[in-house]
């Protein structure tokens, strides 16, 4: 009897492993039971839409429509339109701590894997070698004419909008608001990183060293 | 003995001399290669392949030092005193002017000097990494369930052949002894006969069932694990993980709006316009980022002609769950990780997570809201320290968290 429990007990443990060593094809999402509830008609914002002829669910704005709150700028991507905007726009953001804060927080997202977290020309993708390396801020000339050092609001601003040379646009991904951030962050950097603002509410430059590694928060 | 003090004294000369030139090559190169960094390479390369203006290699052939000299110093003057090749260079570029450069002459030749070395051993370190190409190790696993089912076909054939012999050697014997035939069981005698074994098959039976069954039941619509092939290999581990580009530069949305978006191909061309090779798949893959911004890499111009790429969506919540990124990453400072895995780590993308409820009310039982310094929470935050005291741990169900109707409606 002690016998037949042991075979038993063993049979079902070799047949517990048997059932639970199955694992699934990670290519495959698995099952759904009933996904009525799972996935509405309505199509999602990527998937898919045979009402359109170009098929996507997500379609341009009407020519025209304009998101509230929207600030224009009106300088074209030309060098007349950089020299233009370079001469007569302004931030229209108060200098504070704030938007300083920010703005470095900003260009540590968008900017430094190629300008460097000290805006040296220096970042992790010109570090590994694959990329050239843009101008440093502080001691690099421009390749439309002048130092680095001096652009102005209006022109840094017209680069980040319509990109030059190797950079692309950045006008997709950081709002308008956000630009003008950066733009005030960029300020430091060009002054080899020493703050705007008083040394009360001065926020530090990041270093080489202290630059993130893609994560987010820590 | 003056004579040899004299001859040294010459030798030694000699050699300082000769040091002295040498040091002095090498550091017009070295400086012909910085000022080259400095202000060449946001439009040039020393290769074949156009960036923003033409590759450089070999450049020094076809074009005379003079003309090269005048061309870089001033590009437009050379263009409007009616230089044919300046003008035809014009014309070939899209009119992109090519900026003046205020640089010495002598630094202008150590530039030139810089492209002719570097046009010399081009070849040997052109196209990194082409050789290693896709490698198809998926094929062997692939093949597994067929080639066991084959060892289970042959046993079962020997089972099979050896149970034959077996009896036809007992018969034999029979026959030899004289024994009577054994008593063949058939249907409910055979069942009423062997009770013990039937009980056992059952119970590992149902052992078997539950157990699978139990497994099965958890994994239905739990897609943890999740891992398909995309139609462009793009490997989040060399993005993120080598190159150190933040997740938020191509998925910008994941601050500013419910969905963490997918970047459109316009922005990978923000590094892919020069970046024209991968260390793993050459220029296949990118090539298809090409063909769907509609990007002729030849004439380094946009055809106008795009089409969409259809990727495949891994982490899929159903529509009965209400999930907002930027709830998350911007207010609750959640780091991606938090949810999606050491995605920086990850060739091929995988789902880290099971994105269950109960995983999720798990987290909003456990995380603290970051409360300090975050302007959404200022006034919460006065309230909330009445109610729970000034130390309480403020969880994110302590703000409604778990409540249903926060996600479900």
């Amino acid at each position: 009897m002690k016998n037949t429990i042991a075979i038993l007990c063993a049979g079902a443990a070799s047949v517990m492993m048997l059932a639970t060593s199955c694992s699934k094809d990670p290519k495959k999402p698995g099952l759904e039971y009933m996904p009525d509830m799972y996935r509405s008609p309505s199509y999602e914002v990527y998937s898919a839409n045979p009402n359109f002829s170009d098929s996507l669910t997500m379609q341009h704005p009407v020519d025209g429509t304009v998101p509230r709150n929207y600030t224009f700028f009106h300088y074209p991507a030309t060098n007349e339109g950089y020299e233009a905007a370079g001469r007569d726009v302004k931030n229209p953001l108060v200098l504070n701590k704030e938007n300083l804060t920010e703005g470095k927080r900003q260009y540590e997202i968008y900017c430094t894997h190629c300008h460097g977290a000290s805006g040296q020309g220096d970042g992790s993708i010109v570090a590994n070698g694959k990329f050239p390396p843009p101008p440093s801020y502080s001691k690099g000339n421009s390749s439309r004419g002048g130092m680095m050092k001096d652009l102005t609001d209006g022109k840094i601003f017209h680069t980040i909008t319509y990109g030059i040379n190797l950079m692309g646009s950045h006008a997709a991904q950081i709002a308008p608001q956000d630009r003008w951030r950066i733009v005030m962050y960029i300020h430091q950097l060009q002054n080899d990183g020493v703050s705007p603002l008083g040394s009360d509410s001065a926020i530090a430059t990041a270093t080489k060293d202290s630059s993130k590694v893609t994560a987010l928060a820590k | 003995m003056s004579r040899y003090v004299s001859r040294y004294l010459t030798i030694t000369l000699l050699a300082v001399f000769l040091s002295v030139i040498s040091q002095f090559q090498a550091k017009a190169q070295a400086n012909g290669e910085s000022i080259f960094k400095a202000n060449c390479t946001s439009c040039h390369v020393v290769g074949e392949n156009k960036v923003v203006g033409p590759g450089l290699k070999n450049v020094h052939q076809r074009r005379s030092e003079e003309w090269l000299l005048k061309w870089i110093k001033n590009s437009s003057a050379l263009i409007k005193s009616g230089d044919a090749d300046a003008n035809k260079l014009f014309e070939e570029n899209n009119k992109i002017a090519m900026p003046a450069f205020n640089l010495k002459e002598d630094e202008i030749k150590a530039v030139i000097a810089y492209i002719k070395t570097e046009s010399e051993k081009a070849p040997a370190a052109a196209a990194p990494g082409a050789g290693a190409s896709a490698g198809t190790t998926g094929e062997e696993d692939d093949n597994s369930p067929i080639v066991l089912l084959l060892v289970a076909g042959l046993l079962a054939a020997l089972y099979f052949v050896l149970n034959r012999v077996k009896k036809g050697l007992e018969k034999v014997v029979r026959q030899r002894e004289g024994l009577p035939e054994p008593i063949v069981y058939k249907g409910k005698a055979w069942a009423r006969e062997h009770k013990k074994l039937l009980y056992v098959v059952l119970i590992l039976g149902l052992v078997f069932g539950s157990v699978k069954g139990w497994y099965t039941l958890k994994e239905i619509g739990v897609s943890q694990g999740y891992q398909p092939d995309q139609p462009i290999k793009f490997s989040h581990a060399l993005h993120a993980g080598t190159n150190k580009i933040d997740c938020r530069y191509c998925h910008s949305g994941a601050e500013k709006s419910k969905n963490a978006s997918i970047p459109s191909p316009s922005l990978c061309m923000n590094c892919h316009k020069y970046v024209q090779q991968g260390p793993k798949y050459g220029t296949e893959e990118i090539a298809k980022i090409y063909k769907a911004v509609g990007w002729d890499k030849d004439k380094q111009q946009y055809t106008g002609k795009t089409e969409p790429i259809q990727w495949v969506r891994i982490h899929n919540l159903p529509d009965l769950a209400y999930f907002n990124h930027a709830q998350h990453v911007k207010v609750g400072q959640v780091s991606c990780q938090t949810c999606h895995g050491e995605v920086q780590t990850m060739e091929v993308m995988n789902q880290a997570s099971p994105l269950t409820m109960g995983w999720c009310i798990n987290c909003h039982r456990t995380t603290e809201v970051k409360m300090d310094g975050n302007g959404y929470y200022t006034e919460l935050h006065e309230k909330l320290k009445k109610q729970y005291g000034p130390d309480a741990k403020l969880t994110v169900d302590k703000i409604g968290g778990i409540e249903c109707a926060r996600c479900h409606y």
